[in-house]
């Protein structure tokens, strides 16, 4: 009996174990909160809004469930418009993330694309959580400090910024529509709820009213502190106005959006000659309003804002297709301008697969190269200063202007959404369209902003509202050549693209196809963004035939 | 739970127990007197027994007036009551073997047995050579479907037991190891260690494993020691590893050139014209495989220049990238025991290298498995294992990663070299003579200019500088202690651990490839714990010719994973893979994940006269997984059989031997959906520019409920003919309700999907077992088994039906009927291709828009229509096996060809294949039928670079049929005689020459129909692996 007896402070012990208590089940998890703890206070709010900070800039992949990590938002929505119409212009085929596709007009134009699908997810996720700091703030059972009426002035500035991104991209163009019958996006407005399309004008009364009460909070809030780069991506009342400004601007009203832009350059002055050219990579530069604070341990690698535009960038797509900008614009810059400086028209063209059929020495037509010993000096000198790597090709017409802070690297920069400069063009571009009245007030902005850069600016030069016009839109192509506004710019002036007019762009048609000649917004949808399959397939309010045609 | 006052009854039921126990021997022989060694003797209701020696002779303790069970398979079981010290038996050959099943928390027999249930048991194990044992019963059992091991080296495939029957999760069956739910790789699990599988397929035998059941249960056990002396068996195979599914054919160089010229004759830059086509091809594709000049390569007639001859070497990526692998395999086991202890102890080795290079998986595995009788009432035991794994391999292959091999090396185009090539095709050497890699930024001191596709990668460079490695360790054990506290009455507590530590690491170059130019490393280290304990209380009776089984018991599960994971760029020395190595830390992370659930069950089984059987289990469980509120489930079971052939009126039909029916129904549950805190809402934590952050990712649902799974099963049984045909036919039906699924919102929402129980959906099926055994003799034995499933899938309610990648989800289809936009056949004027044109009714149906004829109209944009369902579905018609063995003296031979009809695939990587929208891509050498000039009649359309409305993947245009056999297992052994081995002194000895996946016949070469169960193969993934064996086997 003995030896069965000792076996038993072991039963014992095993049957213990077994008990279990109703806690049992209860199981959290470690890296994440419940909606209740996030959105329970001011802190918890102001961490909802770093994360749609974040979001920004991630591997869609991380911030949506469901993203692909070929798109890391506005990394890749930035310099997208500047894409599509040309203002970024390919020099050689080399498709990395789509870019080509995006490019060619591939993209955009097809349902089921991701380009599509992320850019309206990744909005709509803006909407979200926006929409969650709003709804626990209008309940009212929290204090209302200034810190918390600043966070509610930058949930309205999201959801307004959301709004108009996804708006200008998916439906027709506000001045060259019918704003009160054509299609607009759902405007969501509750948390985890969606809705049919509506019309652009219920988007733009909405992003109006948004940006109203935002700028309201905004007043009676805390100031955005001041400090290092990553302050610049907490929005604030400059950054509301800004918005307005560009809202106003794309839907003509035009004294709204002088004022407004006048507003939110306040505070933030035009940079000098060394800032300007020192690579837009940093939200240090005094004239930026807003940007992104990409720091090393968020980098996103490859997927970045400058591996697609930046010739700096040690990457495939930067190495084998330097980007150009378009010759007749840079043509057209004075030699007292110093913003010339940052293009390249004597570049070597050293890449033998240049889409233009003139690559390598063997084909050069620059007769400042008469042997391939200045030609290959030409490329070295080239790399030398702008810190190339040796698989970086060369062309003629590259741009420098978008830099890394560490040339030849992959390492993150900071994006850059808003800055003054793009405000006072605003101004200029608002006034003038007023008409006859504005042109005083247009030109004073236009010499403000221009003069700053071009020594011999002379804004009087300019006084019919057709030449102002004109000038502003040189001016815009070129201040903020690089930054995404040409698709908006375009469809705003109801511009197409053809890059075969006045001796070219310098873009290959055999590379462009179809992309190469796009006749104007008021008469050719396919500026339109197709929506997303995904949502057609689940939102019952918009079927196959609510689809872009 | 008060558990101490149980112990004091057991304590005193242990103590009442009378042992006034005397020795009785004796010898059991078979029907020709010959002994039988190794043949069971237990006394009857209990646990305890012998085996007989070598001689047959047996020495038990045993009181007057019990009974002793004689036992050996393959003969009649015969019961002897002790009435002296000495009982010598004779048994009878059986051929209606009454196979011992392992069935949950317990063991049946084949004839008792209510449900439905596939064993495999270590014979048919041994034909196979796999390195995860679970590919092993392919072919073996009806019902399940298998989905391809992805080939890389130590890979396991999926299998699906009747039919997916949830929507999304898991739909992988729960695996029980020697009792205890086991979560770990089964690649880490010893094939040699295994004694048998048991696949439980119904309700009557999965329901007591309650809401882990939905998808089935898999019981594996393990061997035990055997009694009566030491055996050891040692055995190793060697073998190579080949790829066993091509790629899919391919265009030439010649003929690719000749394809691109068209396409880009047909652009809107070229307008059509020859002559600018042959002028600007060689710019546009980068490359000139040919002697002769660049503008020269394809003429303005668009054929290749007849003087055209291919100089470049290396233009086949996969060359370079496969090896014929080796497979090693040693094993060695011992067994033994006596009537108070057996023991079984096994250790092995594998090394598997893949068919890519740099691929490899090793597993070095012990097991120590022992069963004590500390008395005649207490018995203990368990089990410890360890296994260690390393896997290495490129962890992107069949990823949409660039570098991914197969993808890479089938996708290229075919004028694209491996190497650097000169002019005139001579490979550049570097400056210690290798070849130099081609990364397609261009020489253009070798004309060569940016390859078109995947510029500044190269796959097999990127594959030999890049490490990537999987380091799993294993470590399980279990442990049981079982009671006998009265006549029948056993209490039982098992408790098993299984834990996994992994290392997973992955080294990037800084040389090429998403690390250039600064070198890449991450490393994640993580730990799994899953707990089970169960006590589990049994009582059995017999009275006249009734028969009780009452089974009652409580089990806790818990899973427990940590793990850490880090990344840091910018490497100080190249290729070394420790963080020291790096000085910029990019990230850094680790969670902490739990599930947990609770479980109460019980079963009855019923006997009366061995002719009628009747079970039912009740089991509740709760999961951590839902809220409080509505985190318990019942779950439950009927089943009957009945013994046709023991009926009086059945005696005099000789012919059959053996008639059984069996009918099951009931219920089990499922709460799995890949996330372990499902029920709730969570902002997860991230972070901008350091400052702390929280983003929504996931919605929650409080008001989740189970799924639960009906299941209704009959199924007749039979051996006729003296057994030469045995069988059985069944059919089946699983009624899933409340499914949960991650249900899409609209992205308006802002978040993807939420969680949802959302409709309802059967599986049903027809399952048929057939095995002759044409020649029985001693030295001829002649088997052939036929085995076929049917399955049948339907949604029967959904709130909103709604469209899933390839499929549509609607009341009445299944979910495997194909989505599809519907093609109309390119039209001859212009070489289109044509989409019939579809809209939404009223009803949300896609019906054809008809013009006034009443005929279907067509476009040539499929943006101006839309999909609709094709009428194909990916579910074969019919699946099944044929198996053969045949032996004639020692040599054996066994083949296994697994088939299945019908059903459809869309071949997504053929369709990529058949566009001309860009250049450098691989072509089929169908797209030579291309459209070229009006009054063309062809089903492939114009060839345009750029333009995306010529080929639409998502259509019919691209369905294919999913009929295949294959070939996928022979066995040729040969074991020596006893003479022989006698001469060599061992018990035995067997040499085999093994075949794995040696022949896939589908409808087009490089299409595996079993790649998964949508029927969407991208065809750029691993693919299982051919293997060619030799092997020895020898028992001391």
């Amino acid at each position: 009996m003995i030896h069965k007896i000792k076996y038993l402070p072991l039963v014992i012990f095993i049957f213990t174990l077994a008990s279990c208590k109703e806690e049992f089940l209860e199981t959290v998890p470690t890296d994440a909160v419940t909606p209740a703890v996030a959105l329970a206070d001011e802190a918890g709010m102001q961490k909802v809004l770093n994360g749609i900070h974040r979001g920004l800039y991630s591997q869609s992949q991380t911030i949506l469930p469901g993203g692909n990590s070929a798109r890391a938002g506005d990394h890749y929505w930035v310099p997208m418009g500047d894409n599509l119409t040309g203002g970024i212009i390919h020099s050689a085929d080399a498709n990395n993330l789509g870019w080509r596709n995006t490019m060619q007009w591939n993209d955009h134009t097809v349902e089921t694309s991701l380009t599509n699908k992320i850019l309206w997810y990744h909005r709509y996720n803006i909407t979200l959580h926006a929409n969650m700091i709003i709804e626990k703030i209008n309940q009212g059972d929290l204090t209302e400090t200034p810190n918390l009426s600043t966070i509610k002035g930058q949930a309205y500035t999201y959801r307004a910024f959301a709004l108009l991104s996804l708006v200008q991209h998916f439906s027709k163009g506000y001045l060259i529509g019918n704003p009160s019958s054509d299609p607009g996006v759902p405007v969501i407005l509750k948390p985890q709820t969606t809705g049919p399309r509506g019309t652009v004008e219920d988007v733009y009364k909405q992003i109006g009213m948004d940006l109203d009460e935002a700028i309201t909070a905004f007043k009676k809030g805390s100031p955005r502190p001041s400090g290092g780069p990553e302050t610049k991506s907490q929005l604030n009342i400059n950054v509301a106005y800004g918005l307005k400004a560009r809202w106003a601007l794309s839907k003509g009203d035009w004294q709204v959006a002088a004022d407004a832009a006048v507003a939110a350059r306040n505070g933030f002055p035009l940079m000098g000659e060394v800032d300007w050219k020192s690579g837009f990579n940093t939200n240090d530069l005094p004239e930026v309003i807003w940007g992104s604070n990409v720091i090393s341990t968020e980098t996103t690698f490859f997927r970045s804002y400058f591996y697609l535009s930046s010739n700096t960038f040690n990457g495939s797509q930067v190495r084998n297709n330097p980007k150009i900008a378009d010759k007749r614009l840079v043509n057209a810059i004075p030699t007292t301008d110093y913003r010339k400086d940052v293009f390249l028209p004597d570049a070597p063209n050293s890449n033998s697969s240049a889409s233009n059929q003139e690559g390598g020495w063997s084909k050069n037509t620059n007769p400042l190269y008469t042997t391939k010993t200045e030609f290959d000096a030409a490329i070295a000198a080239i790399k030398n200063t702008y810190g190339l790597v040796s698989g970086h090709n060369t062309h003629p017409y590259m741009h420098f202007k978008l830099k890394n802070k560490n040339p030849g690297s992959i390492d993150p920069d900071d994006i850059i959404y808003m800055r003054s400069a793009e405000m006072y063009l605003i101004e200029a571009e608002a006034h003038a369209m007023r008409g006859a009245d504005g042109i005083a007030e247009a030109q004073a902005a236009l010499q403000t902003i221009a003069g700053a850069r071009d020594s011999a600016f002379n804004a009087a030069s300019f006084s019919t509202q057709a030449d102002l016009m004109k000038e502003i839109k040189f001016q815009r192509r070129l201040e903020l050549w690089g930054e995404g506004f040409g698709y908006t710019d375009h469809i705003r002036w109801d511009e197409g693209i053809d890059h075969s007019t006045n001796g070219g762009s310098g873009a290959s048609e055999i590379l462009y196809q179809d992309a190469f000649k796009i006749e104007k917004p008021s008469t050719n949808n396919k500026w339109i963004f197709k929506i997303p399959q995904a949502e057609i397939d689940a939102n019952p309010n918009i079927t196959p035939a609510d689809q872009n045609k | 739970m008060n558990y101490i006052r149980h112990i004091g009854v057991l304590v005193l039921a242990l103590m009442s127990t009378a042992l006034y126990a005397q020795t009785v021997s004796g010898t059991v022989t078979d029907d020709n007197n010959q002994p039988l060694p190794g043949a069971t003797i237990v006394m009857q209701g209990t646990n305890t027994g012998t085996t007989t020696d070598f001689d047959g002779n047996y020495q038990i303790r045993a009181t007057q007036g019990q009974t002793l069970v004689f036992s050996y398979v393959g003969y009649a079981t015969q019961n002897v009551v002790v009435s002296s010290t000495t009982h010598s038996v004779s048994l009878q050959a059986d051929n209606t073997l009454d196979e011992v099943i392992v069935v949950a928390y317990g063991t049946t027999t084949k004839e008792a047995f209510t449900g439905s249930a596939s064993v495999i048991g270590a014979d048919e194990l041994l034909t196979r050579n796999v390195t995860s044992p679970i590919a092993a019963i392919e072919g073996r059992t009806t019902g399940v479907q298998f989905t391809s091991t992805n080939g890389q080296p130590g890979s396991s495939p999926d299998i699906v037991i009747r039919g997916v029957g949830t929507l999304n999760g898991s739909s992988d069956p729960l695996f029980v190891v020697d009792g205890i739910q086991y979560e770990g790789d089964l690649n880490s699990i010893n094939q040699e260690d295994i004694a048998s599988f048991t696949i439980l397929k119904d309700a009557a035998s999965t329901a007591l494993y309650g809401s882990r059941a939905a998808n089935g249960v898999v019981i594996i056990t393990t061997k035990s020691g055997t009694m009566g002396g030491i055996k050891v068996n040692a055995s190793a195979q060697t073998g190579f590893v080949s790829r066993g599914i091509p790629f899919h054919d391919r265009l030439s160089p010649g003929q690719y050139y000749e394809t691109m010229w068209e396409a880009l004759r047909n652009t809107r830059a070229a307008a059509g014209s020859p002559t600018y086509a042959s002028a600007n091809i060689y710019s546009q594709l980068g490359y000139n495989p040919f002697n002769v000049p660049n503008d020269q390569i394809v003429g303005t007639d668009g054929k290749l220049n007849p003087n055209a001859k291919v100089v470049y070497k290396t233009l086949d990526w996969f060359d370079f990238m496969q090896q014929s692998g080796l497979r090693r395999n040693y094993n060695v086991s011992v067994s033994g025991g006596s009537e108070d202890h057996s023991v079984f102890f096994s250790s092995s080795y594998l090394n598997e290298e893949g068919y890519v290079v740099n691929t490899e998986f090793k597993r070095l595995t012990s097991r120590l498995n022992a069963d004590f009788n500390v008395s005649d009432k207490i018995k203990i035991g368990g089990s410890a294992n360890i296994t260690l794994t390393e896997a290495k391999g490129p962890r992107s292959a069949g990823e949409t990663s660039i570098v991914n091999p197969f993808g890479f090396a089938q996708t290229m185009g075919p004028i694209y070299p491996v190497y650097v090539n000169d002019k005139q095709g001579n490979l550049i050497k570097d400056v210690f003579g290798n070849p130099v890699f081609d990364n397609g930024e261009g020489y253009p001191e070798h004309n060569i200019g940016s390859r078109p596709r995947n510029q500044g990668r190269h796959a097999l460079q990127e594959l030999l500088l890049n490490k990537e490695s999987d380091n799993d360790n294993t470590y399980g054990l279990r442990f049981y202690t079982d009671l006998e506290l009265h006549d029948g009455l056993n209490f039982r507590l098992t408790y098993g651990r299984d834990t996994n530590d992994g290392i997973e690491k992955e080294y990037e170059n800084a040389i090429i490839g998403d690390a250039q130019p600064d070198g890449r490393f991450s490393e994640d280290r993580f730990r799994r714990q899953v707990e089970n304990f169960n006590q589990v209380l049994t009582y059995k009776k017999n009275f006249n010719n009734h028969n009780i089984d009452l089974t009652l018991g409580h089990e806790i599960y818990s899973r427990n994973f940590s793990d850490f994971d880090a990344l840091g760029t910018k490497e100080t020395v190249p290729g070394l893979e420790v963080f020291d190595n790096f000085s910029n830390p990019v990230s850094l992370g680790g969670v902490v994940t739990d599930k947990r659930l609770e479980g109460y069950f019980s079963r009855l089984n019923y006997t009366y006269d061995n002719k009628y059987y009747l079970s039912a289990s009740l089991r509740r469980d709760g999961t951590s997984v839902f809220n409080s509120d509505r985190r318990w489930g019942s779950f439950y079971s009927v089943g009957a059989s009945w013994n046709i052939h023991k009926e009086n009126f059945m005696q005099n039909i000789s012919s059959i031997n053996r008639l059984k029916l069996r009918g099951s129904w009931g219920e089990v549950g499922n709460d799995d959906l890949l996330d372990f805190y499902l029920y709730q809402a969570r902002f997860g934590i991230n972070s901008n520019a350091t400052a702390p952050a929280f983003v929504l990712s996931d919605l929650g649902n409080n008001l989740l409920v189970w799924e639960t799974i009906e299941n209704f099963d009959v199924a007749l049984e039979f051996g006729l003919f003296d057994n030469l045909v045995e069988g059985s036919i069944e059919y089946y039906k699983k009624n899933s309700t409340e499914l949960l699924f991650d249900l899409p919102q609209p992205l308006s929402v802002g978040i993807n999907v939420q969680p949802n129980n959302i409709g309802d959906m059967y599986n049903s099926g027809w399952e048929l077992s057939l095995t002759t055994r044409i020649f029985n003799k001693k030295d001829f034995k002649w088997n052939l088994a036929l085995q076929a499933s049917t399955l049948k899938n339907e949604i029967t309610s959904i709130p909103e039906p709604f469209i899933n990648g390839s499929k549509r989800w609607d009341k009445g289809r299944s979910r495997y009927d194909f989505f599809l936009y519907k093609t109309a056949g390119v039209d001859p004027k212009t070489g289109d291709q044509l989409y019939y044109v579809y809209k939404s009714n009223d009803k949300n149906e896609s019906v054809p828009v008809l013009d006034n004829d009443g005929k279907m109209t067509t476009t040539n944009n499929w943006q101006d229509t839309q999909r609709a369902y094709t009428g194909n579905s990916s579910v074969p018609d019919l699946l099944g096996s044929i198996s053969n063995h045949v032996s004639f003296k020692g040599l054996s031979l066994n083949f296994l060809i697994t088939y299945g009809i019908g059903g459809s695939i869309l071949d997504n990587a053929y369709a990529d294949m058949m566009s001309s929208s860009i250049y450098g891509r691989s072509q089929h050498p169908d797209i030579l039928k291309a459209w070229r000039k009006a009054g063309d009649t062809t089903d492939v359309p114009r060839l345009e670079i750029g333009n995306q409305r010529l080929v639409q993947t998502q259509s019919d245009r691209f369905l294919t049929d999913a009929s295949f056999w294959a070939l996928k297992n022979v066995n040729l052994s040969y074991s020596l005689n006893q003479n022989a081995t006698d001469l060599i002194g061992v018990n035995n000895l067997t040499l085999t020459l093994t075949g794995e996946n040696l022949f896939l016949k589908s409808k087009r070469k490089g299409l595996d129909p079993q790649y998964n169960l949508a029927g969407t193969p991208e065809g750029d993934d691993f693919n299982p692996s051919k293997i060619f064996s030799i092997g020895i086997n020898v028992g001391f």
